[in-house]
């Protein structure tokens, strides 16, 4: 239904980090139109033990490490590029843990060691990458719009393969030799099985979002590629809503300023909402297959977990509505805007967040979505200046005069 | 026999309230020449300069309600020497860009005018063409009035056109080179920098200052009515006008220039106040929003004092009467809602507090905007505050009416708390710190002109401070080096990092916004500066690169207070979340601009720096 795996243990910057897993490791280079494709998988296993692994051999450190202090303070070091995870109470197992790719020999595969085989060497198997990165990675390689592809591809060596290396880079690189990896690339049996493209507008904006993130030059790389992640993440909601059959689509109803109850009531509901009819979706589009309701829970969990993540909602747990979060509102401005261009925070919030993705903020969308005979025109009004004044903030607004916002990023005269 | 009197002053400002039935005021084009309150800003002085000097076009440009309208019938009576009457004719008859204004009796010395007073009147495309139909040899001077919006939206619609491309460069340029013109024959003068609360050297009085004096100062006004006013001693209107004339009170002076820094902190938080919207602040500071009227009924209605408390100047500022519906209030005069969050009601300093509470004597008694009537239960009182609030306490004998007492007790401290911060005699770092900018002093010494020497170095070693603990590194040592960690590590850290960048505090300047620009004798004169009533509204971080490239972060007093903040040691990353967000970006940014050399790694941990040496795929920090 959804053309790709989504499961809730891979939510959340899992698909983001399994898409750059792709791009780096890819035998033919970035974005292949070849169908059939070789990946080396890096298992970083020896840092990402390093970190949380108390059972890791004195021996086995001491074949990278010079001393003791090397050690601590190389594991403090990497404790700082683990990728935050959301939701967990214990500390994670060094399979759970995994680095955000700032750099690309950070960037790695899942890895495990079997259960009761401490001694065994570690193994690369699929564990939190289930699929869905893969699938982003097939919708960006097999774009119909050569021009664009080629843009993109452009971008992402330059982002990853910069002229002169970070010492980050160096670090990370001699640390992940040090682990498990491919001698050979070996084919990926969950990607061949998204390779079916729709040829619809959904993709469409995957890869719209994609060519606006790494256009904007003037940004750290860092920022794009943090961006990159979440927005990968954002659009697989996207997706879960708009591939559902068209009577179960849903509004998605933020609250950006907290103040008013209504709109929150209403922001809750459509949540709760948004969770119910992909239920239904996936319970019409089983049809003879058997699917635990375990299984349907992963895949709702994936969702839920996911807009979390992307700082979509308020939080995972508890009285949930939709609201934006800082990385969010970066992430979607970057994927709305190309760069050196503004567009009209009206245009940006009606045609981009509400007839793209579905997003409800401002008053014309809510007007759209047929929510005005409920509720009060001016709340939404509220909404709309509300969500101004922080997209302001982090500085990707700006404000001409009264009748004119523009939403941009960076200065539009730096070419 | 005395009686209730209408004094027309009073509805005259009330006709500059937007939430009043006859806001007709606020607009130039319905303005009568008896209400008119004509302020030579420095904008008009520029203006008529300008087109003295000889220029062929001039772009007035800015907000609905910077004065674009009312610049253009100054003009015309300046320029052509038009009475007051016969200029607000032309503005409604002939400012439509289609015709040459022209003063007849002064023909032979002066040259006509073609005045477009609202390019939002037209569409993108008739806007085009008229931009187009004028040129820089006409032997007509032109003058438009369009919003920064539609400006741009007008020249980019053009391709190739002469004219356009000419506005779009110097417009561009203006913000690089900070000049409003690059030959002196076309001029564009932003109206979004002018501040109605800075004064400088060539206009000591700031427009609000202005504003606030000819309405509250003028005696004819207010005495030809209220003197014998049977309301006057009970009347809030009146009372605020004695609080804040300079001629009817010793601390006037200082109340009014309290406003105005009041107004300048507002305009240095990133908030653009238009003229309009100062003239419908100062109007609603004086009056609350009520009329003569208002005031017989509420006098005939009551017949004890302590209504009028909500409705004295500086409660105003800070907190809205009953009578006014809230979005009425922030919709109408946005900049409320900016001072609202300053309120010094609402902070709590230990020796101010003794004074005004515990000692009880730092105002007269049975002032009238110090009188409050509380209520709890069936027990009715009439408290001065000037006694502090000791009379207020009672025997509650519910919640609720534990709740009307915490209320009341809260209302009469916020308002003595900002009635002291009006009156007392405090430097503008005390002011500051009263309003929660602990190290607003110092953005200010930045801003002034005597920011040199040691002070250079103390505030460069805070600063660098700052940005360190925002990026996670906190030194053991005061260093002279920005260390700028890898962006990997942007969000801080309390446990290590790598160093990306390393910049000596030597190649760090801390700049007023207005340093930013290389300006000298000969451009002076058509500078942005110049060109406008000033205020510094930010200061400039330059990081340079080499001699003519560089960085700059700009920091305005909250961003900077953010810095600073963190430099003592925390900050609340919620509070400042899109502030540091900013900032980070900016480091990252500029962190990518390494130049070192790539056979050593500086890692960060512990307060010291260390480095890592790879080999022999072996790894060693030392």
């Amino acid at each position: 239904m959804f053309n790709g795996v989504l499961q809730s243990d891979s939510s959340g910057s899992y698909p983001g980090l399994e898409l750059i897993s792709f791009l780096l490791g890819s035998d033919q280079g970035m974005l292949p139109s070849n169908p059939d494709v070789k990946i080396t998988r890096y298992g970083h296993d020896f840092a990402r033990r390093l970190v949380r692994d108390e059972t890791l051999a004195k021996k086995d450190i001491d074949k990278v490490l010079a001393d003791d202090f090397s050690e601590e303070s190389i594991r403090k070091l990497l404790r700082c590029l683990e990728l935050e995870l959301e939701n967990i109470t214990k500390q994670p197992t060094w399979s759970r843990t995994h680095f955000f790719p700032y750099t690309k020999s950070l960037s790695h595969w899942d890895s495990r060691i079997r259960a009761g085989k401490k001694e065994e060497k570690a193994m690369l198997e699929r564990q939190y990458y289930r699929g869905a990165g893969a699938f982003a990675f097939n919708v960006l390689r097999f774009d119909p719009n050569e021009e664009r592809l080629s843009e993109i591809k452009k971008n992402l060596e330059e982002l990853f393969y910069p002229d002169k290396d970070s010492p980050l880079e160096f670090l990370a690189k001699t640390l992940r030799s040090h682990g498990v990896f491919d001698s050979e690339p070996t084919e990926d049996d969950v990607e061949n099985r998204s390779r079916e493209m729709l040829g619809d507008e959904i993709e469409e904006l995957y890869r719209n979002g994609v060519f606006n993130i790494l256009s904007h030059k003037s940004l750290p790389s860092v920022t794009k590629i943090k961006s990159l992640v979440n927005w990968t993440g954002i659009w697989l909601i996207i997706v879960g809503n708009l591939r559902l059959p068209s009577e179960l689509h849903t509004n998605f109803i933020f609250d950006c300023g907290g103040q008013n109850q209504q709109l929150r009531r209403a922001s809750q509901r459509s949540l709760k909402e948004f969770i119910k009819n992909v239920t239904l979706g996936i319970e019409s589009a089983i049809g003879d297959r058997e699917i635990s309701g375990a299984g349907i829970q992963k895949i709702k969990g994936f969702f839920a977990s996911t807009l979390a993540s992307m700082r979509l909602i308020n939080s995972l747990k508890g009285r949930r509505h939709f609201t934006f979060g800082l990385s969010g509102i970066e992430a979607l401005t970057l994927a709305a805007v190309p760069s050196n261009q503004e567009m009209p925070f009206e245009h940006f919030l009606n045609s981009w967040m509400f007839d793209k993705c579905r997003f409800v903020i401002g008053r014309v969308a809510a007007q759209r979505a047929g929510l005005l005979e409920a509720l009060d025109a001016t709340i939404f009004e509220e909404n709309e200046k509300r969500l101004a004044d922080q997209v302001l903030a982090v500085g990707m607004l700006r404000v001409y005069s009264d009748a004119t916002k523009m939403v941009c990023v960076g200065d539009i005269n730096d070419k | 026999m005395p009686d209730y009197k209408n004094n027309s002053h009073v509805l005259r400002l009330n006709r500059h309230l937007p939430f009043s039935s006859a806001h007709d005021q606020i607009y130039e084009e319905y303005q009568k020449d008896g209400d008119t309150l004509d302020i030579n800003t420095k904008a008009l002085q520029y203006l008529i300069e300008a087109v003295n000097r000889g220029a062929k076009l001039i772009v007035l440009t800015g907000d609905a309600g910077h004065g674009k309208t009312h610049l253009c019938r100054r003009l015309l009576e300046e320029y052509f020497q038009f009475q007051s009457s016969e200029a607000r004719k032309l503005l409604l008859s002939s400012c439509d860009g289609a015709t040459q204004i022209q003063n007849n009796k002064l023909a032979t010395l002066k040259k006509p005018l073609r005045i477009h007073k609202d390019f939002s009147e037209l569409d993108v495309g008739e806007a085009a063409k008229f931009l187009e139909s004028t040129s820089l040899d006409d032997e007509y001077i032109t003058v438009i009035c369009a919003n920064e919006g539609r400006l741009r939206a007008v020249i980019s619609s053009i391709e190739n056109g002469i004219i356009s491309s000419k506005i779009s460069q110097v417009f561009k340029n203006s913000f690089k080179t900070g000049l409003c013109s690059s030959d002196e024959k076309l001029h564009i003068i932003n109206l979004n920098y002018q501040s109605i609360a800075g004064a400088q050297e060539d206009a000591p009085k700031s427009i609000l200052s202005t504003a606030l004096k000819s309405w509250v100062g003028d005696s004819t006004r207010w005495n030809r009515a209220c003197e014998d006013c049977l309301a006057k001693p009970r009347c809030p209107i009146y009372r605020n006008r004695f609080l804040l004339s300079e001629q009817a009170n010793d601390l006037g002076a200082i109340r009014s220039s309290r406003l105005e820094e009041l107004f300048a902190i507002v305009e240095r938080l990133g908030c653009v106040i238009t003229l309009r919207e100062a003239l419908m602040a100062v109007a609603y500071l004086v009056t609350g929003g009520l009329t003569c009227e208002d005031v017989k009924n509420k006098c005939i209605k009551s017949k004890n004092d302590g209504w009028q408390s909500e409705y004295i100047f500086y409660n105003l500022a800070f907190s809205r009467p009953s009578s006014i519906p809230n979005d009425g209030l922030i919709n109408g005069i946005p900049v409320v809602r900016d001072l609202m969050k300053l309120d010094p009601g609402k902070r709590g300093v230990r020796e101010v507090d003794d004074r005004l509470i515990n000692e009880a004597n730092a105002f007269e008694h049975n002032q009238l905007d110090l009188q409050y009537t509380v209520q709890i239960g069936s027990d009715k009182k009439f408290i001065d505050g000037a006694n502090g609030v000791d009379d207020i306490n009672s025997n509650p004998t519910s919640k609720k009416e534990r709740l009307v007492e915490a209320d009341s007790i809260t209302r009469v401290v916020s308002s003595l708390r900002r009635r002291a911060f009006f009156d007392d005699k405090v430097s503008q770092s005390g002011l500051l710190q009263r309003l929660g900018f602990k190290y607003g002093d110092i953005f200010i010494d930045i801003l002034s002109d005597n920011f040199s020497g040691k002070k250079v170095i103390q505030y460069k070693g805070h600063l660098l401070l700052g940005l360190h603990m925002i990026q996670g590194v906190r030194l053991a040592t005061k260093p002279n080096f920005l260390y700028l960690v890898d962006p990997a590590f942007g969000r801080a850290t309390d446990e290590a990092a790598i160093i990306s960048r390393q910049i000596p505090s030597d190649q760090i300047d801390l700049l007023p916004m207005r340093s930013t620009w290389k300006i000298d004798s000969q451009t002076e004169h058509f500078s942005l500066v110049s060109s406008v009533n000033w205020i510094d509204r930010h200061i400039v971080v330059r990081f340079k690169n080499s001699d003519d490239d560089y960085d700059d972060l700009i920091l305005d007093l909250m961003a900077f207070e953010c810095v600073l903040k963190a430099a003592a040691g925390y900050i609340s990353e919620e509070f400042y979340s899109h502030d540091l967000k900013r900032i980070r970006n900016f480091l990252a940014k500029i962190a990518g601009k390494n130049k070192r050399g790539d056979d050593q790694i500086s890692l960060f941990m512990s307060g010291t720096i260390h480095s890592i040496s790879l080999d022999e795929n072996i790894i060693q920090v030392t």
